[in-house]
């Protein structure tokens, strides 16, 4: 029977059985009704005042979504990414009608000690990640130039990976290196550096010279500091 | 009228009984109209329209395996934003931001995304320190961040200086990303009267 303002029991008559289940029922009403959504009787009932998810433990049961659909709900992250794991193990996500689930957004900043000598500025490096609503992944990671040649792979702790070649990537010198490598006194820090290579999405290839006017130093200089950002999917 | 949640009772007559539990079908029949697909709707009964987020005063407090989106007026915008928040953490501003050429935004998963431009004059050396904005309602780093410096060419730079570059030498301090300039002519000496070029600045760190 369909819900309706004109019910058969407002037609007929109320039988004194159906009063405690009546009663019953818009008490459980108005506790659901108090759930997430402004009170009932209120200027603006039927609003949300937040969205409550509680968190899939299993993908089977992750919301279908149907033909011009869209799902929003909660789920562990080590269920969507078994690899990941970490205290914010839970995370909104969105799943269209083609199955294809999408982490809303998580972050992962993580500092790393990594200063071989007290000279450097800073005592901590961070890398991380970024997971934007649109499936969109940012990485960002530090490396120490110590050779021409480079392969940077990306970390992969707690971290998302890649799953196709990542479709831009920034190198930038700096920061946090040593202050006297950069001091006015050098007298040409010229470093170049390019990649070279981006078509494994587990890691970059970059190449770098050191030049003191015209002439290319291959190693000569103390090891400087390079930030990537790449932005994938 | 109104919803009545403690109705019918045992000794109330028929005739008024009637009424309520009308008027209470209609308020509920109100009340889901409001966001979500209608009663007998053919495909999506309980499903959702949309979601529209009444502001809050105070933040929720989801329970253990739950997480909250709510809506909240932003410290920084001064606007109605949207947050999340996990059990015991603290909660996530996710649609805030600052759109400009010097501008930032958050992003779901709590990190902040700033960006700005600078015109460097100056001849080699530094450090020099780019600040970012503190105007109010500009949200500023809390610890060390991570910083992108680009260089950006200008299409009145002179071939004389076509070696202009910054680097960033520290981003310790959050308020602000130190960097030095070098430059250097075709005769492969420190210029001293270049022209102006421009750098922006991308920083991702924490709130």
């Amino acid at each position: 029977m369909a819900f309706g303002t004109d019910s058969f029991l407002v037609k007929k008559g109320l039988m004194r059985d159906s009063q405690p289940e009546l009663l019953e029922n818009f008490t459980q009403i108005d506790a659901f009704m108090a759930q997430d959504h402004e009170a009932l009787n209120a200027a603006n009932q039927g609003k949300h005042a937040q969205l409550t998810c509680p968190s899939y433990s299993d993908i089977e049961d992750f919301p279908e979504a149907g033909e011009t659909e869209k799902t929003l709900f909660c789920a562990n992250r080590q269920i969507v990414t078994p690899t990941l794991s970490n205290s914010r193990s839970i995370d909104f996500y969105t799943q269209d009608s083609d199955g294809i689930v999408k982490e809303f957004g998580h972050s992962i900043s993580r500092a790393r000690v990594a200063s071989p000598s007290s000279i450097y500025e800073g005592s901590t490096f961070s890398s991380g990640q970024m997971t934007l609503p649109s499936g969109i992944l940012i990485k960002w990671q530090f490396f120490f130039s110590t050779v021409p040649s480079n392969t940077v792979v990306w970390e992969t702790e707690n971290m998302k990976a890649f799953t196709n070649q990542y479709f831009a990537i920034a190198v930038q010198l700096g920061p946090s290196i040593y202050p006297s490598f950069f001091s006015t006194t050098f007298s040409d820090p010229n470093i170049v550096h390019y990649v070279t290579d981006i078509s494994d999405p587990t890691r970059v290839v970059v190449k770098s010279y050191q030049r003191d006017e015209f002439t290319v130093f291959i190693k000569s200089r103390q090891d400087p500091a390079f930030t990537l950002i790449a932005i994938g999917d | 009228m109104a919803y009545q949640s403690n109705i019918p009772q045992a000794a109330t007559i028929k005739s008024v009984s009637r009424a309520d539990i009308l008027e209470n079908f209609t308020q509920i029949n109100d009340a889901f109209s409001v966001d979500h697909e209608t009663f007998d709707a053919a495909n999506g009964q309980g499903k959702h329209k949309q979601v529209t987020f009444t502001t809050q005063a105070a933040d929720p407090a989801p329970g253990v395996g739950e997480m909250n989106m709510y809506a909240k007026l932003s410290a920084f915008t001064g606007l109605t934003e949207l947050f999340t928040i996990r059990n015991g953490e603290i909660p996530i501003e996710f649609t805030a931001a600052s759109p400009g050429s010097e501008g930032w935004t958050m992003t779901p998963g709590g990190l902040l995304i700033k960006w700005g431009v600078v015109t460097i004059m100056s001849a080699t050396g530094g450090p020099f320190n780019y600040v970012w904005n503190a105007a109010p309602g500009d949200i500023q780093f809390s610890t060390q961040y991570f910083a992108l410096a680009q260089v950006g060419g200008d299409l009145a730079l002179p071939n004389k200086d076509v070696n202009a570059m910054a680097y960033v030498i520290s981003t310790i301090n959050p308020a602000q990303v130190t960097y030095r300039v070098w430059r250097r002519d075709t005769g492969n000496t420190e210029g001293t009267n270049q022209q102006p070029f421009t750098v922006w600045v991308l920083a991702i760190g924490v709130p």
